[in-house]
This record gives structure tokens, sequence and C-alpha cells, in this order.
């Protein structure tokens, strides 16, 4: 249920110099993770410079980066580029805050509510195990062309890791720390805003962290399926016209936007369950 | 003097300067299979105000149940039990009883000071509300007493195996409790420190003069800190033979190693073996 909190890489931690260098270990890390992605642009520009791969199949990475820039000059500037951004911005957005609340408030209740639990959990289960992919063109008749049909399609695929973990979280309470509890006389909802929500709350953002990730898959999903905004539409224009630059410029925006966004939850989590990160750190040691 | 069989009728006249009261206890729990599980068969037992009584026996044999009973987290099956005169009822958990676990049981989103002042903020009335003040200040005094005044604002996860059941016994000091009910409390620690813990426990019973039970399945342990030892055997769990320890007080690291330490360990030992063979 953790996995993306375990697999995160700690870059920023700084270690004695063992080798006598002055320079500290995270700028080394940027350096050996910069020297990479040089090493394979100049494979790729190599490549297809070449033509040992065809221009057809593979842009050439400088055309991909002159593309880029102009991208990001526009986005900056305001132009074109910019709605498509913000839109497809805005739909992984409002996705991850409809996941969050609406998969946090179905969690919560088929946590707390057990005849509501054994009555719809097999077709929750059922639910998750569809590809809500083949939704998409339904999402377009049902919510039109707009931003609503690449949001609803967000939240069909992100809400479910919030779910499932808002479940795992509300029932990893500690048995002896809720025999304290009781022994205290605590009321149910004294237990459940001081012991049971707390302890969930890790449990929560792991969900949180994979929910921003499918957000993004399912509006560009949406984007594929119709309308005239969007990175998602970008790209599947440009490879439309055979214009693979464009569609690969798209792309590496997409993945920015990926990036940062998730940056931005794992940010949140280490401030808000602070103890976790203190505890993995130490446990890691 | 010695081991006696444990008999609840001469153990039950005097009811004054008692604070725990167990007659005739049975538990019985319906297993999954349907059958019944006895827990607990006809346990009797009392323990006197400010005394410091053991229960040792195998796992399985109810001790832990036992302490459940005591402090109304479940229901009995038959029987009664009193505390500092009052019937408990599952359910209705009273103040006069506070736990301590094995693990320490921590909130890691608060500190050790948070964590001590928890009980005064739970309950349908929490103490908080009269006397927040006072209960802050004491809870700060508790963390002196446990020798942790300088950790208040530590979390659990900066302090040791050792440091966090010290917060523990802190928290579960704050309201006062007549009654203390330790379970396995040093159990995960590591003999060195499970040793000074001993002696930690015991400078604090003396300064504070709650009333101890105390549940382990060491017999080391029951020997060095108790006044009494109540041997239990398990299927089913009941009390089958109750030891005094005639240590003197203050009790030190040296007694381990004395002569009269090991008749007392030898003696709850041979009333174990007397009824019980696995």
């Amino acid at each position: 249920m953790r996995s993306n909190a375990v697999a995160e890489v700690d870059e920023g931690r700084p270690t004695a110099t063992a080798d006598g260098s002055r320079v500290p270990s995270w700028a080394r890390t940027v350096g050996l993770q910069l020297t990479v992605l040089v090493l394979l642009l100049g494979m790729w520009e190599a490549l297809t410079a070449s033509g040992l791969i065809a221009d057809y199949l593979l842009p050439r990475a400088s055309d991909v980066l002159v593309v880029l820039r102009q991208n990001i000059l526009e986005i900056i500037a305001g132009g074109r580029m910019r709605g498509h951004f913000v839109t497809t911005l805005i739909e992984i957005v409002l996705g991850f805050f409809g996941s969050v609340v609406i998969g946090v408030a179905i969690g919560a209740v088929l946590s707390e509510l057990k005849l509501v639990q054994r009555a719809l959990l097999p077709y929750v289960v059922a639910a998750n195990a569809t590809p809500r992919i083949a939704f998409a063109p339904l999402f377009v008749i049902w919510f039109g062309f707009g931003n609503l049909s690449k949001i609803v399609m967000a939240i069909a695929i992100a809400a479910f890791p919030v779910i499932i973990n808002t479940m795992a979280g509300l029932a990893a309470t500690d048995r002896d720390a809720l025999r304290l509890m009781r022994s205290l006389g605590a009321t149910r909802t004294q237990i459940l805003w001081r012991l049971r929500v707390p302890t969930a709350l890790p449990y929560l953002f792991a969900g949180f962290e994979t929910a921003i990730l499918f957000s993004a898959v399912g509006a560009v999903i949406g984007e594929f399926m119709g309308g005239d905004q969007g990175l998602g539409y970008v790209t599947l224009l440009a490879q439309e016209l055979f214009r693979l630059d464009d569609a690969f410029a798209a792309i590496v925006l997409l993945s920015i936007q990926g990036f940062v966004l998730h940056r931005l939850v794992v940010i949140v989590r280490k401030k808000v369950v602070f103890w976790q990160v203190e505890q993995d750190a130490r446990t890691a040691k | 003097m010695g081991e006696a069989t444990h008999d609840p009728a001469t153990a039950s006249s005097a009811t004054r300067g008692t604070d725990v009261v167990v007659r005739g206890l049975d538990k019985v729990y319906a297993a999954q299979t349907g059958e019944h599980v006895v827990a607990l068969k006809d346990v009797s037992l009392e323990v006197r105000s400010g005394e410091f009584v053991t229960l040792v026996g195998p796992s399985g044999c109810g001790k832990s149940t036992l302490l459940d009973i005591l402090a109304g987290l479940i229901e009995k099956t038959a029987g009664t039990v009193r505390i500092d005169g009052r019937d408990v009822t599952a359910g209705q958990p009273s103040r006069h009883v506070s736990l301590i676990f094995q693990k320490p049981v921590l909130l890691p989103w608060k500190t050790a000071v948070e964590n001590v002042y928890m009980p005064a903020r739970v309950g349908e009335d929490p103490p908080a509300k009269r006397r927040g003040r006072e209960l802050r200040n004491r809870a700060e005094e508790l963390l002196e007493l446990v020798g942790l005044g300088a950790f208040a604002g530590k979390y659990s996860w900066e302090l040791s195996g050792g440091m966090q059941q010290r917060v523990a016994i802190a928290r579960a000091l704050l309201l006062e409790a007549a009654v203390m009910c330790m379970d396995e409390p040093f159990a995960a620690l590591d003999e060195f420190t499970r040793e000074q813990m001993h002696v930690e426990l015991l400078r604090i019973w003396d300064a504070q003069g709650f009333t101890a039970v105390f549940v382990t399945h060491n017999i080391f342990e029951s020997a060095f800190l108790s006044d009494r030892v109540l041997v239990m055997t398990p299927r089913p769990g009941r009390i089958v033979a109750e030891v005094d320890i005639d240590l003197p007080r203050p009790r030190n690291q040296d007694m381990l190693g004395s002569e009269a330490f090991a008749d007392n360990v030898r003696r709850i030992r041979a009333a174990m073996t007397a009824h019980w063979n696995p």
C-alpha cells in the first residue's frame, strides 16, 4: 500500500566526504543525473542524425528541443500553447481533488458502515478491475467534449487508489492503542479523530501520490477521445499530421507536469505526515 | 510465608484497604468454530491498597484476559470484579485503572509530554476541561519522575525503547488511577534495559503509592518486583498458587545474585510445576 512512499530515493542527505572532495553529495548526484540525460540525448541525436533511425519513426532530439523551447516560450508569453498547457493542468488538478474527496468519502463509508461494506465491496472490487478506459467514449456522450468528460475520466481512474488506501488506513489502527483509548473512556468520535484518522494519514497520502499520476493518465485519455484542447489533444493531432517533433515536445510537457505535481504531493505529505518520514528514515538506517 | 495453595475463601474476609477484589471470575469465549474456550475458570484474588502483585504464568493462561476485565475492556461471563469498592462493568471503564502494554503505544504525531497529557483530553467529560493547567504541570512533573524531563519535546521515534516505555508509565500515572495494570511491559526490552526498568518501576511505585497488578511470564521478574506472586496455569486459566516474596525493600540489582532471591524463584517455579505439566 505504501510502495510509493517506500520507493523514494533520498538524494538530499549530506554525507561525509570520505574521499576529501569538497563537492556536496547532492550536487554530485545531480551532476550524475544530468550526465545521463546528456548521454541519452546525444545517443538519440546520433542515431537519428546519422539516418540509422528514419525521421518518420523518431524525430531528431535537436528538433524536439527546438519545438520544446518554442512551446515553453509560448507558455510563458501567453501564446497558443499556454491554453493547451493550462487546460490539461486544470483537468489533472481537478481530477485529483475530485478523486481525493470522492475516494476518501467512499473509503470512509465502506470502512465505517459494515453493512454497506458487505453489500458493496464486491462491486467496488469489480469496478476497480474494469478498465475504465472503456468508458471514455461514453463519458464524451454523457459529459460532452469539454473539460468535464476529461475530469470525470481522471476521477474514474484516480479515485480507486484513494478508496483502497483509505480503507486500509482506517483498518490499520493498533490494537493496543485501541485498548488504551477505550480504557481511558474515549468516545467513538475521539477515537476516530485522535487515533484512527492520524494513523490512516500515511496510507491516505500514499493513495494521493498514486492518484495524482493516475489523474494525469485519465486527463490525457479523455483528451484523446474528443475536444480540441490540452496537451493530449496536441500529441494526438501532431501524430496524425506526422509532426513527431511536436508530439514529443507535448509529451515532455506532460511529463514535466506529472513530475512537478507528484513532487508537490510528496512535499505536502512530508509536512503533514512528518512522523512517517522520520520513522522511515530511522528504520532504513 | 512460603508457598500456599491458593484458597480464595481465606483471602476474602476484609475489603477495607483493598483495591482489587475478584471473586469466582469466569470468562468463556465463543470461538469461531462454535465451541467454547474457557479462558478463566473460578479466578479469585485480592490486592491490597499499595501492594505489588504479579500474575505469572505461561502463554494462554488468561493473564491478559484478566487485565482486560479489570480495566473494563471486555465482558466477564460470571463472578464479581470490584476496583476501589466499585463494580467494574465492561464498556464503562473507570479512571481507577490505568494500563501499560508490552508496546509503549505512543502516538508518533505527539511529543513525549503531549503523550503523557493525552489521557486528560479524552472521555465523555475530559479532565482537561476543569484541570487543564494542573494536569499539564503534572505531565511535565511525571516526565521528570521517570527521568525524561529533558525529553518533553521529543517525539516517540526520537526515543529508545526503554525511554518510550517510561513515557507510557508517566502517561498511566497522569490521572492518578488507584490501580496500575501492566501487561508484560518490559517483555520487548533487552535484558540490561529491562533490569534498569525494574528498579525504576519500583522507585516510581514507591513514590506514587499506586496498587500494581503486573502480568509476566518471567519468573525472575515476578520475584524481583512483587510483594506477592499469583501463579496461573492455562486451559482453563486459573490461579493455582500464591507465593509471598520475602525480599526486603527497597530492592536493588545486587539482590539478583543472592541466595534469598534464588530461593524465591525456586518457590515460584515449584508452585508452577506442581500444578502444570505441559
